[in-house]
């Protein structure tokens, strides 16, 4: 044979096992690639909801929203898993721990102050980070020194609520005509909620000092869930027909209650008029005034420290603030009612929010 | 005045002026813009009132729905009349606020709410203007800025106002800055201009001054304190120059007058000395008993030299004085003299010339003048000769005046007038006034008929002037001529009269040393004077004349000044330094033709004892034998 013959002979017979092996690795080598570049990993986000009033759930709705403009498409990259205690603590912790037994979440949020406090009884000896919305008071809720600072643990998030003197000092201008020449006796009607409380324990410490009001304390029983509703709206109904005397005008504090249309409605058929509330539907329903941060607001803020986090921040290092926008609601009739009118710059604030 | 404060008071007003307009341009420039700020300002304040205070709350009521509600509607109005308080209160401004129809809503001002009623009336004749002035009650003018608002049941006029005197104030108070600063302004500019000027300018031409002065004292002037690069600069270096020049030219002048001086004096020495020869002999031999004995011609021939070199020696006189005028070299003496023994000298000099001519020679001197002054008694002797001679020339069988007046007259001084009348053929009045002048006659007639150099009466103008005197000629012709001068003379006391106390020598036998280089004026003058009666020896230069003086004893030396080898003064100083006592106080007396006074003191103060001028008049020189052989004999006492 001639050597070149060889020399093709021999080729062959390399070529033959060669390639195939060769199309194997390559074929390996181009599916792991492949895989690599299609397999973003999908964050795991649990959403505790206190209870179930339009308020929360609201909120959780802009914080989806928001999210998914920031690049968290569900069922892509993020998948949500939201629960909801029924405005029960117990409830929430018991959820949350079922939760977190089953899989890991990447984070956690909690919307109000049941679910926060709940959760983060389970969460802090974790690493796993918590961001908590609609609490209006972190700071008795221990999530934080001081309103401002930072936790330097896994926890971060939002209050909702605007300053108490503040609160007041709105009014006080309000009912600049009301209290011209006598003290106005203001009963704030809140319920054992914890938010409720301690809005209720600032208004009456800051009220000792106040020339304009007199602050009286109209507190019920908080019962959580569906049936709890009714029982807050009986005791409350009970405890202002005990206590009509005390007071001239009325003051919704923060919790649950102040959102629940019915006893909003409930407590408009009273005839007695709410000088303030805590949300556009208080004014709606005879609310003077209201100022609250809003369902938007805290929600899109709460999709923002979630991004913050994914990103690598650190909860721990996210200060947990105020928010700086309030949406202001007035009823032209209470005012009416009251005898005095609502200041043009509060007015101007309501913006589209005045109700007759 | 000094050129500094002249260009001072010239800038002065000037600067004043122009800072002054500046000053009301800028005045008038910041009060308007001061009230173009305001009627700003005001507009800006209405402009808040109305849209931001007044028509944000309208359509906030009306925008809810609230402008129905009347609380609502007071309230809010009240919220904006509250805060114009607070703008009023910030701004300084009133505001007002008047209902269309005039009534009177809103005040600012809650300590004048009287006034509103008037802002209500101002509505009604408000024109176009929303910018103007109003008058209150009380006079008081307020600036104002207006504007409407024009909404259902907000139909209103807003005003803004401030006292018109606020912002006069401001205006006071920006004239009285500008003032001041105008003021200050005027003072440093005038300041560092006057400084500028007289640094750049004023001190370089007090220099520049300073050096014209020096250079018309004819003084040198090398460096002029001026440094800068520029014109002053170059005037400066060319004044130096200019001085330097001067310098040399004073300096070339100064030698030539000096050669020229010294050429007059050897002139006259040259001149003289050899007609003095003349003369003597000519006297001499005119003196001679024994010329009576020659013929009448040659006798006739003796006294035509002498007279004519009498004439001669005149012209020369003439001349040389002419000459020594022109160079400056006439120098006046300031002597004792007496006016009577000048006329009456100078009148019997002429009194024998004028009667040969059948004319008769009147003096006038009248007592009230006083007598002794001090003068120059030979110029002026000159310039009667020279007015006496010409009337006596052109006079014949008239009568010649010399007279004196006293002009004017006081403790010090007189003035006096000399006057020389004559009935000669007089002078045309074409040609009077060229008299005066060097080398003119009358005519040229005048010089045929009559001669002369014409040289006697300018010689007798620059001696006059030089007195400080006028001259001047009345005359008409064929009638006669007056000449006359007037000087000013000092008056001064009779002096001690040496001569008349000096007692009469006797001059005979006196030993005599004539020192004389020229062979015949030796000759001649050892002939006079052995004729007086002295004993006199000869030598023939300074040198002789020291050992002469070693060898022999004499009473008196007759040096001649001007002599080869040793002259005159040397010879004299020579003497003097003798060791034998009498032999170097011999008295000498100087023979020169040199009438410079200078030049003659300066003998006296060489060592000699008087001078006697050639040509030799044996009169004076007896007179000076005299008086320095009475001097000696009081000194040996």
């Amino acid at each position: 044979m001639s050597l070149s013959a060889l020399v093709i002979r021999n080729t062959c017979k390399f070529i033959k096992p060669v390639v195939p092996i060769y199309m194997f690795l390559a074929c390996i080598f181009g599916l792991n690639v492949i895989d690599k570049a299609s397999a973003a990993p999908v964050k795991r986000i649990v959403i505790v909801e206190t209870m179930t009033i339009p308020l929360i759930q609201s909120t959780t709705n802009w914080y989806l929203k928001k999210m998914n403009e920031l690049g968290y498409v569900e069922g892509d990259n993020i998948q949500y898993v939201i629960l909801n205690a029924e405005g029960s603590e117990d409830k929430a912790g018991n959820i949350l721990a079922n939760e977190l037994n089953a899989f890991r979440p990447n984070l956690v949020m909690t919307i109000a102050t049941l679910a926060s406090r709940a959760s983060r009884l389970l969460l802090k000896d974790t690493d796993i980070p918590q961001v908590f919305v609609l609490v209006a008071d972190p700071v008795q809720e221990g999530f934080v020194t001081t309103l401002g600072g930072k936790s330097g643990t896994n926890i971060t998030g939002r209050t909702h609520v605007i300053p108490p003197a503040t609160k007041i000092e709105v009014v006080k201008q309000a009912m600049k005509r009301a209290t011209q020449n006598k003290k106005a006796r203001i009963g704030i009607i809140n319920s054992t909620y914890p938010s409720a409380i301690g809005a209720t324990a600032q208004l009456l410490q800051l009220g000792k000092n106040s020339s304009e009001f007199d602050f009286i304390n109209l507190n019920f029983k908080y019962h959580p869930g569906a049936d709890g509703k009714q029982k807050m709206q009986e005791s409350a109904m009970r405890l202002l027909k005990e206590r009509r005397h005390e007071f001239d005008y009325l003051w919704l504090a923060a919790g649950p209650s102040g959102s629940n249309p019915v006893f909003l409605k409930a407590l408009q058929e009273t005839g007695i008029p709410i000088i303030f509330g805590n949300n556009a539907l208080a004014s709606k329903y005879g609310a003077m005034i209201s100022i609250v941060s809003g369902e938007k607001i805290n929600g899109t803020a709460a999709a923002k420290l979630v991004d913050q986090i994914f990103k690598g921040e650190s909860p721990g290092n996210i200060p947990i603030t105020q928010p700086d926008t309030y949406i202001v609601s007035v009823n032209i009739t209470t005012a009416t009612k009251v005898g005095t009118v609502i200041p043009s710059s509060l007015l101007k604030l309501a913006g589209k929010n005045i109700y007759r | 005045m000094k050129l500094y404060q002249k260009y001072f008071l010239t800038m002065l007003p000037i600067i004043l002026l122009c800072i002054g307009s500046l000053g009301f341009w800028s005045f008038s420039h910041s009060k308007n813009a001061l009230y173009k700020s305001e009627e700003e300002n005001m507009r800006l304040l209405l402009n808040e009132a109305v849209h931001h205070i007044i028509e944000s709350r309208y359509e906030l009521l009306d925008q809810t729905g609230l402008a129905d509600i009347p609380a609502f509607v007071q309230s809010y109005q009240e919220e904006a009349f509250q805060e114009l308080n607070e703008l009023s209160a910030t701004t300084n401004r009133w505001f007002y606020v008047i209902s269309r129809e005039g009534k009177p809503i809103y005040s600012s001002d809650k300590n004048n709410l009287e006034t509103l009623e008037e802002w209500g009336a101002l509505v009604q004749s408000l024109q176009e203007k929303s910018f103007d002035t109003f008058k209150t009650k009380g006079n008081k003018t307020n600036l104002y800025a207006s504007a409407t608002f024009d909404k259902t049941n907000w139909n209103w006029v807003i005003f803004v106002s401030r006292p018109e005197a606020e912002v006069s104030e401001q205006v006071s108070s920006i004239q009285s800055v500008t003032i001041g600063i105008s003021l200050l302004a005027v003072i440093l500019m005038g300041g560092l201009l006057t400084l500028t000027t007289r640094r750049l300018l004023i001190q370089p031409i007090t220099s520049l001054q300073n050096a014209a002065a020096r250079i018309s004292r004819q003084e040198p002037v090398e460096n002029i304190n001026i440094t800068s690069n520029d014109e002053l600069g170059d005037l400066a270096r060319d004044m130096e120059g200019m001085s330097e020049a001067i310098k040399n030219k004073i300096e070339e002048v100064q030698i030539a007058n000096k050669a020229k001086s010294m050429f007059l004096a050897h002139m006259s020495h040259e001149l003289r000395s050899p007609l003095n020869s003349i003369l003597g002999y000519a006297d001499l031999a005119l003196s001679d008993r024994d010329i009576q004995t020659l013929p009448q011609k040659t006798q006739d021939y003796i006294k035509t030299i002498s007279s004519s070199g009498n004439h001669l020696m005149d012209l020369i006189g003439d001349i040389l004085d002419f000459s020594k005028i022109e160079a400056g070299e006439l120098v006046l003496e300031k002597n004792a003299m007496s006016l009577s023994e000048l006329i009456e000298e100078t009148s019997s000099m002429m009194l024998l010339a004028a009667r040969e001519k059948n004319n008769a020679l009147d003096v006038v001197f009248p007592d009230t003048i006083h007598k002794w002054v001090l003068g120059d008694s030979v110029r002026l002797r000159q310039i009667l000769m020279n007015f006496l001679s010409n009337a006596v020339k052109f006079t014949t069988d008239g009568k010649i005046t010399l007279s004196l007046t006293q002009k004017t007259d006081d403790e010090f001084t007189q003035n006096l007038r000399f006057e020389v009348s004559d009935e000669g053929i007089g002078i045309p009045k074409s040609k009077q006034a060229s008299l005066f002048n060097a080398f003119s006659q009358a005519d040229v007639s005048t010089t045929r008929n009559y001669g002369g150099t014409g040289l006697g009466l300018a010689i007798n103008k620059q001696l006059v002037l030089a007195m400080n005197g006028q001259i001047g000629i009345e005359s008409e012709e064929g009638k006669g001529s007056t000449f006359w001068f007037e000087v000013s003379l000092d008056k001064t006391k009779a002096p001690y009269r040496r001569e008349e106390d000096v007692p009469e020598h006797d001059l005979t036998n006196l030993k005599l040393l004539l020192v004389e280089d020229i062979k015949v004026n030796q000759i001649m003058a050892k002939a006079l004077l052995e004729k007086s009666g002295q004993s006199v020896d000869t030598a023939d230069d300074g040198f002789q004349a020291i050992e002469k003086v070693k060898a022999n004893d004499y009473d008196v030396i007759l040096m001649d000044i001007h002599m080869p080898g040793m002259d005159g003064v040397e010879a004299t100083q020579k003497i003097r330094t003798l060791q034998d006592a009498v032999k170097s106080s011999i008295p000498i007396i100087a023979l020169t033709a040199d009438i410079e006074t200078s030049n003659l003191k300066e003998y006296i103060a060489g060592g000699m004892n008087a001078t006697c001028t050639k040509p030799l008049n044996m009169d004076d020189l007896l007179k000076t034998l005299k008086r320095v052989v009475h001097e000696k004999s009081v000194s040996a006492a």
